[in-house]
């Protein structure tokens, strides 16, 4: 941090202030514009036949009659359609073997719903008439193991004496973004722009360049507004290969948007894992090794970011405690839709086996989970990759205990026990690691005195525009109104990640900083011999700039540098990552009837790090813990021979107002040393250690010695659990 | 193909030969350019698309995805377009949204709104029930909560007042600014594939004359055939604007109500003397469901999941129905046949179903994964008297444990006569086992389905003898 920035930081407090969002304003009044929403008077309308039939051999695929069909432009199987390069994958893990995207199935389906045929049409209607009357015939065949994967984390322990033990199977779930995935693709000159519903445009720009043999210059990807995305929207998916291949073929503007059933039967899942792990303990209460095994499903496909979950999992034990671990975590294709990144991306996983171990560890020694996990956290910070880069846990713990009222509640418990209440209180210390890698910022002084903020983070909600706006008139005294800021367009930033794994502020911000840092001091060197003083006496505000007693307004200083303007560009790469903690407790009744659960409370202590607009995390919090009490107690995909059973939102259970409980947040920041502004992400906490505590506050209602339980927690399970009938 | 009339953001729209399933959803997006309705799942259950639907009856929320344009004749129209002031002053909702930071990707957002100003116009302050038929992915739903909350004391803005009045309709409404619009079909009407019959008389005639047509009343399951299944529906009935059947009379000892009355409204009528009924009502699904669903529906659909009729059958509900100039009435648990098989001649129509509601002791108990608006997997009411301690009657009838809705007749029977107790409740419940053979479905398995319907008698004894026994009331 330089003279000038801190100077500035003296002046403005912008940082830490619940500031209405600015993207609010649009969105209220229904003007939001997502891809489905924009129209060209040629457009046609592409849509998918999905096998429904599960994994077979294709022995007939007819498209003469459906081809005919009135207002039917064009009609795609495998054979037409010639993708230059195989889908992207991220290989993650050492000698993983992949499994690239097949846009159309060719010889043989791979999972029911996958794609067979592209029908493009003059309207939706047509498009789908069609579809049906495309004539397929798969025979049912096991679908082969197309990539497996292991890898190794820690070091190699040797057999435990005693262990505790917990086995824990996460059941599939949907991302569930609000807006089904969409796209828009239009010819443009010898290339197209595509609108793309997307977490990571500039990726997504890579991917289809590379499928569709076009140079970067020739396609232009757009994120307009994203109706949610939660890593469903991270990487690149069939349908938007078809879609961009159909306009370029084509030469006219092609839409796809999913329908709800598109993104149940074909939209990425999450989660799916089971682990086994061990924890070997003294008897002080202290943990002197853990072994745990990850198993992961991958659907029948990889979509980029599929080992992301399986390589988080392994890295981030032992999470917030010093404990020697073994883990290994194995990935292999399976009959289903592709499972990818999904809000948490394994490290609700490695948190959820940790916490109970963490429990039974405590129950076998008798001594109070807090203390059990007082007597394990870790002190050793940024000690090596993969450990936390700040965090005060026995700080989280204690304040936890204090807020709750932590040791009369567990007074209380026992008496409500007593009166046969089935109640619980469940404990989780959670980290959250927050991203690695790149990501790119450019501010530019603009003709009119304002200021363009263009970040390659994207944005699906969070309130981007607002957080990077606060940051930027942060560093330069300014008034957030004179900036704006812009994101989602590979043209104006060709280079970036987009939001993932929680990492738009702490890397993005971090890149914004370092721009508006620039800026200023470019406008100090600059300003200095205009204004008659030395360039570190240039102060800057939302006026102009000023200094030895004169002064320059920005658009005079703009119209002064005329061709040569005020911009910065910064390509910020993260010397090391953020790690967000946190602690939660979770309280709990089950009737003993019927076994529907109840959560009555949650308290949960947070370290996000420094808060730029605290109205914005606790909206990333409370949504987080929305999903994670979602996946604790009822979502699920469930697949029976091959097809899904859970298609509609009949079937698949997501939490509605009435489902949320009482959610009490309080925070406790420790500045991170990763970035200089000593932020850490904060999306994906909720979904990590909310369902660690819920199923550690059931584990602790149930009788003792009751079997590890599968998610969700149903109530049927719990009714099973308490009638010791589990099956 | 039909003609209609209505107002839409306060300005009059008359639309000619309009295909009879075509959803407002579709026609506000794809025809009149509206984008701010989204389309979150196509079905009625996200409430993306929600919208307001004004009638003499007053501001409804309604999912605009499984409504038929026809189903909108003569009535007003709000979308979330159309809800700031001329000036774009915002809805005193929309303010509130945004100083409690209701909104992230904003998807879901305008359907939020739009219920909400629903539930502000009509002075609504139940807002987790209001709001049950949005979903949310981003926010957790307290924020919204709290905004909902803190717009509750503004005034209706005036420029929606207009809206609100009756005089509005009479005046404007009804007849779109036009002539009355003759209903299509009709005895003397030549045949056509649209019928909007404004009697039972006419509906009547016409239904028998096309017994395989689809008649449409709320289009709560039959929006779907159409958005989810991509069926042709052909000849259709809209019985929207037949006045007759939207009728509830109280007899003083039963309560007749028309097959057209909407869930809610019959929720609304049966709360004072039925509560528990009206609790499962609520329960039953979202308000916008429950603001265009019928009891006629629910009923005719036969669905053995459909949670109105195992309550209708434990108040002994009789069945009306009605073909041509026939009528005939029945035991409504005769009415279900088989799965979905139904003893509904060709052109017969549901006209009423009618009930005693003056049955203290009926307590209707839900179970299903989500306690709000899911799928039952077990629905189980109860309506027992007791004379000098001992059972005199007992009707007792389940939703989710059958290919239909079905009494419990060997339970009954194995309580009838004996005393009010533990043993007698202990005794049915083992008596019950031999009543129904349940599915395991994803949803529950067979032996959890048996076990809890066998609870739930045990709960009801518990509940008569005045413990509590809702599962929220266990909290301190």
């Amino acid at each position: 941090m330089d003279g000038s920035v801190r100077n500035a930081l003296q002046n403005s407090s912008w940082m830490g202030r619940a500031m209405p969002r600015r993207e609010d304003d649009r969105l209220l009044r229904g003007q939001g514009v997502f891809v489905d929403d924009l129209q060209a008077p040629d457009c046609v309308f592409l849509e998918v036949l999905r096998s429904p039939y599960p994994a077979g051999r294709i022995t007939a695929l007819d498209v003469t009659e459906a081809s005919g069909m009135d207002g039917v432009i064009a009609i795609y199987t495998a054979a037409d359609i010639t993708p230059q390069a195989d889908s992207a994958v991220n290989a993650l893990l050492p000698g993983a073997e992949l499994a690239a995207m097949e846009p159309l199935a060719r010889t043989h389906v791979r999972a029911a719903g996958q794609a067979v045929a592209a029908i493009i049409a003059t309207s939706r209607d047509r498009a789908r008439d069609a579809a049906e009357a495309i004539w397929l015939e798969v025979e049912g065949e096991p679908a082969p193991t197309r990539a497996r994967t292991q890898a190794h984390w820690g070091q190699t322990l040797p057999a435990f004496d005693n262990p505790v033990r917990a086995s824990i199977a996460h059941a599939l779930v949907a991302p569930f973004a609000m807006e089904p995935r969409a796209v828009f693709a239009m010819p443009e000159g010898t290339g197209l722009t595509v609108w793309l519903s997307t977490q990571t445009p500039q990726r997504g720009r890579d991917d289809l360049c590379a499928m569709l043999g076009l140079d970067r210059d020739q396609l232009r990807v757009i994120a307009p507004d994203v109706g949610g995305a939660f890593g469903g929207k991270a990487s690149l998916m069939p349908e938007d290969y078809l879609t961009a291949f159909a306009a370029l073929t084509l030469q006219r503007p092609v839409k796809w948007a999913a329908t709800r059933s598109d993104e149940f039967l074909a939209a990425t899942q999450g989660r799916g894992a089971s682990s086994h792990a061990e924890m070997a303990v003294d008897a002080t209460g202290r943990a002197t090794g853990l072994r745990a095994e990850f198993t992961f499903p991958l659907g029948h496909w990889m979509p980029y970011s599929a080992l992301a979950p399986v390589r988080n999992a392994g890295r981030i034990l032992p999470g917030p405690y010093t404990i020697p671990c073994d883990v290994t975590a194995a990935a292999e294709t399976t009959e289903g839709a592709a499972v990818n990144i999904y809000r948490g991306a394994g490290r609700p996983e490695a948190a959820m086996i940790l916490e109970r171990l963490m429990d039974r560890a405590a129950q076998r020694l008798g001594i109070d989970p807090m203390d059990m996990r007082r007597r394990n956290v870790t002190t050793r910070l940024a000690a090596q990759p993969d450990t936390p880069c700040s965090g005060d846990f026995p700080g989280l713990l204690d304040r936890l205990e204090q807020e709750t009222g932590y040791r009369a509640l567990r007074a209380a418990q026992s008496q409500r026990r007593a009166q046969g209440v089935v109640c619980g209180l469940g404990l989780a210390l959670y980290v959250e690691p927050c991203g690695q890698g790149l990501e790119t910022a450019s501010l530019r002084l603009c003709e009119d005195g304002r200021f363009l903020a263009i970040t390659g983070s994207s944005a699906q909600g969070q309130g981007r525009e607002t957080a990077m706006a606060q940051i930027v008139a942060q560093a330069l005294n300014l008034h957030p109104q004179q900036i704006t800021v812009s994101h989602g367009d590979t043209a104006l930033a060709p280079e970036g990640i987009g939001a993932l794994a929680s990492r738009s502020t702490a890397i993005g911000g971090a890149a914004m900083w370092r721009a508006a840092s620039g800026l200023l001091d470019r406008a100090a060197t600059l300003c200095a011999p205009l204004l008659g003083c030395a360039p570190a006496d240039v102060v800057t505000s939302a006026e102009g700039v000023c200094g030895g007693g004169n002064s320059l307004g920005w658009a005079d200083l703009a119209a002064h540098l005329g061709a040569d303007p005020l911009v910065v560009h910064i390509r910020h790469e993260a010397a090391a990552e953020a790690w967000a903690s946190g602690a939660i407790l979770a309280e709990v009744v089950i009737d003993p009837e019927t076994g529907v659960l109840t959560i009555e409370r949650m308290t949960w202590v947070d370290d996000a790090g420094i808060v730029i607009n605290p109205v914005l995390v606790q909206g990333q919090l409370l949504g987080g813990a929305a999903q994670g009490i979602g996946a604790a107690t009822m979502e699920r995909m469930v697949y029976a021979d091959g097809q899904l059973q859970t298609g509609s939102l009949m079937d698949y259970a997501l939490p509605r107002a009435t489902d949320m409980p009482p959610i009490h947040l309080f925070s406790q920041p420790t500045p991170s040393p990763a970035n200089p502004l000593g932020v850490k992400g904060v999306g994906e906490a909720g979904c990590i250690g909310i369902p660690a505590a819920i199923l550690n506050a059931v584990m602790d209602a149930l009788p003792q010695g009751t079997p590890d339980l599968t998610l969700p927690l149903t109530s049927e399970k719990l009714w099973r659990a308490l009638t010791g009938s589990l099956q | 193909m039909t003609d209609i009339a209505f107002h839409l953001n306060g300005t009059p729209v008359w639309l000619s030969d309009v295909a009879p399933t075509q959803t407002l959803l579709d026609w506000l997006r794809e025809t009149r350019g509206l984008k701010g309705t989204k389309e979150g799942c196509n079905e009625g259950d996200c409430g993306a698309c929600t919208v307001i639907v004004t009638d003499q009856n007053g501001p409804k929320a309604l999912n605009a995805c499984i409504l038929f344009l026809p189903q909108l004749h003569g009535k007003a129209i709000r979308t979330v377009d159309g809800l700031t002031a001329p000036d774009g002053t915002p809805h005193p909702v929309q303010e509130a949204m945004v100083s409690h930071h209701g909104s992230q990707c904003g998807f879901c957002t305008p359907g939020f709104v739009m219920s909400m100003v629903a539930a502000h116009t009509t002075g609504r302050k139940d807002h987790d029930t209001a709001l049950a038929g949005n979903l949310c992915r981003c926010t957790g739903y307290a924020p919204i909560i709290r905004a909902a909350k803190a717009a509750e004391t503004a005034p209706v803005p005036d420029w929606l007042k207009a809206e609100t009045d009756p005089a509005f309709f009479s005046a404007q409404i009804s007849s779109g600014g036009k002539g009355a619009i003759a209903p299509a079909g009709g005895a003397d009407s030549p045949p056509s594939p649209v019928c909007r019959p404004t009697t039972t008389d006419d509906l009547a005639t016409w239904y028998a004359a096309n017994p395989n047509a689809t008649l449409i009343a709320g289009a709560t399951d039959v929006g779907l055939w159409v958005t989810k299944q991509l069926r042709d529906l052909a000849p259709v009935a809209f019985l929207g604007g037949i006045a007759e059947l939207k009728t509830i009379h109280d007899s003083g000892a039963r309560l007749h109500v028309g097959a057209g009355v909407t869930i809610n409204q019959l929720m609304e009528a049966v709360a004072p003397s039925l509560p528990s009924f009206a609790e499962l009502l609520r329960r039953y699904a979202s308000d916008q469901i429950r603001n265009a669903a019928t009891i006629g529906g629910n009923i005719a659909n036969g669905s053995p999941i459909g949670d109105g009729p195992p309550a209708l059958i434990a108040l002994g509900a009789r069945l009306h129905l009605r073909r041509g100039a026939d009528r005939r009435d029945m035991a409504l648990e005769d009415f279900f046949l088989d799965y979905r098989k139904q003893d509904r001649l060709p052109g017969e129509f549901v006209e009423a179903v009618s009930f005693s509601h003056t049955a203290p002791a009926l307590r209707c108990y839900k179970l299903s994964k989500r306690f709000d608006q899911d799928i039952s997997a077990v629905c189980g009411c109860f309506n027992v008297t007791l004379e000098n301690g001992s059972v005199q009657s007992a009707r007792i009838a389940f939703g989710g444990m059958a290919g239909t809705p079905k009494r419990a007749a060997k339970a009954e029977a194995a309580m009838l006569g004996k005393p009010w107790s533990m043993e007698t409740i202990i005794a049915a419940r083992s008596a019950m086992q031999g009543d129904f053979t349940p599915l395991s479905d994803m949803r529950a398995s067979a032996a959890y389905r048996t076990e809890t319907a066998g609870n739930m008698l045990i709960r009801y004894f518990h509940d008569l003898s005045g413990l509590p026994v809702n599962v929220l009331e266990v909290t301190p």
